[in-house]
């Protein structure tokens, strides 16, 4: 028979004890809600919000964005870059960077990283995109959800061509004005080629991609945990942390409670209204506040009753933004000036706004649409977002006094959300502006993005805009289609209607030497952790 | 009657008018929201009578709430109470009059339902099939059938051996007649008792589903998603969450003791 107390002698002989005494680096526990959505932890497949948390510790970019401070790119992989002409970018490539497997990075990595091999091929149907997670197969071809990301991510991409050594161009068919920011985002991020070509199938490698960042992943359990353990070769210095265990615990009271037993030193995504109690232990604390996300409810323009653009309309008029962010935001976040953030820099449109509540007008709509009651289906997760569900029933509450009947079907998984199924209404969604721009918003309205390609809302004035927003090279003609997309997209035939711009609130330990950044991404380098 | 048993007697007279009369004596509507009157204590917590039980996350009226969960919890059981009682009891009756292979397969599904877990049972069935209400009722149905099975088929083969039932039988009564008619009323006690043991459970099934996030679902409320909803509240607005979960105690613990007050009734051999 085991007792405790000899299950407890058993494990002080196991070897971890010894192992610590020689690396005094600490190891944290980070408990979130989810790892990733899509089961694997490869950008080209993976760009949620959830995603983006854990992925700049083990994969970099050749520009990076500093989403902790100054919201600017600054040399990542790449030391420094120039444009040659309006398609052309020419990066000079950090020496002595390694990837996990020890290998020194070189251009024909960089090449990988953004060749077919990574970006799959073209999809030829883009039906069933984005409802399930990566399934087992022995191939090494990406899934067609690679294909869709890469062309959102880089439209008119053509290659990379390998100068020398340490020079790489990426040329684009197209001009392109924020090539470079482009490059900042996680589906620019450079792996091994020779891990890749190591690995028996795409999703295993999928799983487990051997990228250059500070932390390599030493273990990846899908919808359980994520081990990552200090890159000691890395290019920038010893890792400060010896291991980042992320563990999903998906409910909040299970994350606070996993905090205060000492089980997690992080747990993150905490909503508002759990601030002030958590704040209560002396032992903890709470960082965070708005990021470059907003927060929205996208329409199914093919539903028989949201059809009709009036509707949609109405539907935007019947949205107390206000007291949302007021009440369950506590003020802590804001409404945005519609699909945009200001460190769009001059091409913010400071004159443009969220449609104003007013339930009259939102009445007159649906009068001039002839709307009789008939029920709009709204598909929930509960809670995937912080404050989900409770905001659902405002907007659901809303819309019923402006006459609309508004139906809520509690969801399980995005599947059951972006899948093509009859009676697909409403689904609530979030936009991250990966780069001080608006293409990185708004592509996800046109083809390639997500709203797109899983069939909720196409129009053809808006790919227009959206390809002069891509390829013009003249500041005033992108200026106006940004303006001409903000009115598309959020007025004449609403694809969405921003709700607030989204927050996120961490709770840790006191004392730990961490700050949360401006985006959903948690920096674990030596940048932000001590000094 | 014992005092206590008055009181529980009392208790569920209570919840069983507040979910008759639930749109009649409910202040404010379920999903009636006031953002800027939220978490309000309740009027005994140095709140307003304005919303005596205070109000929740979103400033909806908890005491409004509370009876429109009463109501759905109530119904669900009831719903579910009767789909157990009847296709059980219809189940013990066929194996009583058919014997042999009829009542082999009978037994042995009951033997089969009660040696699974019926929550893992519930919660596969929710996951694949979605979570609607007719379903959740339908599902809840199925929980405790087989005491009723093996109750009925006992007392159905113990009554066919005695002198009313061969008389009935004699007189040329169709199976139908003889057992709704003649068996059914005298092993009815037996069965109700039976009921009164499956009605809290069901209860607290449903509120254990719906607190798991599978049982009814928002907008709609019932007792467990309340407790589900408020329980992040626990510390700071205790109210959302303590006014169901005392009303699933007292009502599970009232019907419970009406059951066993009624068993010693009817028992003869306790007389």
């Amino acid at each position: 028979m085991l007792s405790r107390r000899s299950l407890l002698a058993g494990a002080a002989l196991l070897p971890a004890p010894a192992l610590a005494q020689a690396d005094q680096r600490p190891s944290i526990t980070v408990a979130v809600q989810a790892i990733s959505t899509s089961a694997t932890l490869e950008p080209m497949r993976e760009q949620s919000n959830v995603g983006f948390r854990v992925m700049p510790s083990f994969a970099e970019c050749l520009i990076e964005m500093d989403w902790t401070r100054t919201q600017r790119p600054r040399p990542g992989l790449a030391t420094e870059w120039r444009r040659v002409d309006h398609r052309t970018v020419e990066l000079t490539l950090r020496d002595g960077v390694r990837f996990h497997d020890g290998s020194l990075m070189t251009a024909e990595d960089v090449a990988f990283s953004f060749s077919a091999a990574r970006f799959g091929g073209t999809a030829a149907d883009s039906r069933g995109l984005f409802v399930g997670t990566a399934q087992q197969s022995a191939s090494k071809v990406p899934p067609p959800e690679a294909s869709a990301i890469s062309r959102a991510a880089f439209p008119a991409f053509d290659r990379v061509e390998v100068v020398n050594a340490h020079t790489v161009r990426f040329h684009n068919r197209q001009p392109d004005v924020t090539l470079e920011a482009r490059l900042t985002r996680t589906s620019g991020c450079v792996f091994s080629r020779a891990g890749f070509e190591a690995a028996p199938s795409w999703l295993e490698w999928a799983r487990a991609p051997v990228g250059s960042g500070p932390y390599r992943i030493a273990r990846y359990r899908p919808n359980q945990d994520l081990l990552l353990e200090a890159h000691d070769q890395y290019w920038g210095g010893r890792p400060p942390l010896k291991s980042i265990r992320f563990i999903e615990v998906p409910d909040v009271a299970a994350r606070v409670n996993a905090l205060r037993a000492g089980d997690a030193d992080f747990a993150c995504d905490m909503p508002p209204d759990q601030i002030g109690e958590i704040e209560r232990d002396p032992r903890l604390t709470v960082q965070g506040g708005r990021i470059n996300n907003i927060r929205l409810t996208i329409f199914d323009k093919h539903h028989p009753v949201l059809a009709n653009p009036l509707v949609r309309r109405a539907m935007t008029h019947a949205i107390d933004r206000q007291a949302i962010v007021d009440s369950l935001w506590a003020g802590r976040t804001a409404v945005p000036k519609g699909m945009q953030h200001e460190f769009y820099g001059d091409m913010f449109q400071a004159d443009w706004a969220a449609p104003r509540f007013d339930l009259a007008e939102a009445r007159r709509l649906l009068r001039e649409a002839g709307y009789r009651d008939e029920a709009i289906p709204y598909q929930l997760l509960n809670n995937y977002y912080t404050n989900q569900t409770p905001g659902a029933q405002v907007l659901v509450e809303g819309w019923r006094q402006a006459g609309l009947n508004v139906q809520i079907e509690m969801k399980e998984n995005w599947g059951q959300i972006l899948g093509r199924f009859p009676g697909r209404g409403i689904c609530d969604n979030s936009n991250t502006a990966g780069f001080g721009d608006p293409v990185s918003s708004m592509s996800v309205y046109g083809p390639g993005g997500q709203t797109w390609e899983s069939g909720q809302w196409e129009n053809e004035d808006a790919k227009a805009a959206l390809a002069t927003l891509a390829t013009s090279v003249d500041h005033a003609a992108r200026r106006a289609a940004f303006r001409r997309m903000l009115e598309i997209c959020e007025r004449d035939d609403p694809a969405y209607t921003v709700l607030h711009q989204n927050a996120t609130f961490t709770a840790l330990r006191k004392g730990l030497p961490w700050r949360a950044s401006q985006s959903f991404m948690m920096d674990f380098s030596h940048r932000n952790w001590g000094g | 009657m014992p005092a206590l048993v008055r009181v529980a007697l009392g208790w569920l007279a209570l919840m069983l008018a507040v979910a008759l009369l639930a749109d009649l004596i409910m202040p404010y509507g379920v999903t009636a929201l006031d953002l800027r009157n939220r978490l309000a204590p309740p009027a005994f917590m140095g709140g307003t009578w304005l919303h005596p039980l205070g109000t929740d996350e979103l400033g909806r009226d908890v005491l409004s709430r509370l009876i429109a969960s009463i109501r759905m919890s109530l119904v669900i059981a009831f719903g579910a109470t009767l789909i157990s009682a009847t296709f059980g009891t219809t189940l013990g009756f066929l194996a009583a009059h058919f014997r042999g292979f009829v009542e082999q397969i009978v037994m042995a599904l009951a033997d089969f339902q009660a040696a699974m877990p019926f929550l893992i049972l519930a919660l596969s069935v929710l996951a694949f099939f979605g979570n609607a209400l007719g379903l959740l009722v339908l599902l809840l149905g199925l929980h405790g059938w087989e005491r009723y099975a093996r109750i009925a088929r006992g007392l159905a083969v113990s009554a066919g051996a005695q002198g009313y039932a061969a008389a009935v039988r004699q007189l040329g009564a169709s199976p139908l007649r003889l057992y709704g008619r003649h068996v059914l009323p005298n092993i009815a006690s037996t069965l109700i008792v039976s009921m009164t043991l499956v009605f809290p459970e069901v209860i607290l099934l449903e509120s254990g589903l719906s607190f798991l996030g599978l049982g009814v679902q928002p907008p709609a409320t019932s007792l467990g998603n309340m407790v589900g909803y408020g329980r992040e509240y626990l510390t700071r607005a205790p109210w959302i969450l303590l006014s169901p979960a005392s009303i699933i105690v007292l009502t599970t613990l009232s019907v419970s003791l009406v059951g066993d007050w009624l068993r010693d009734r009817l028992d003869p051999t306790l007389r």
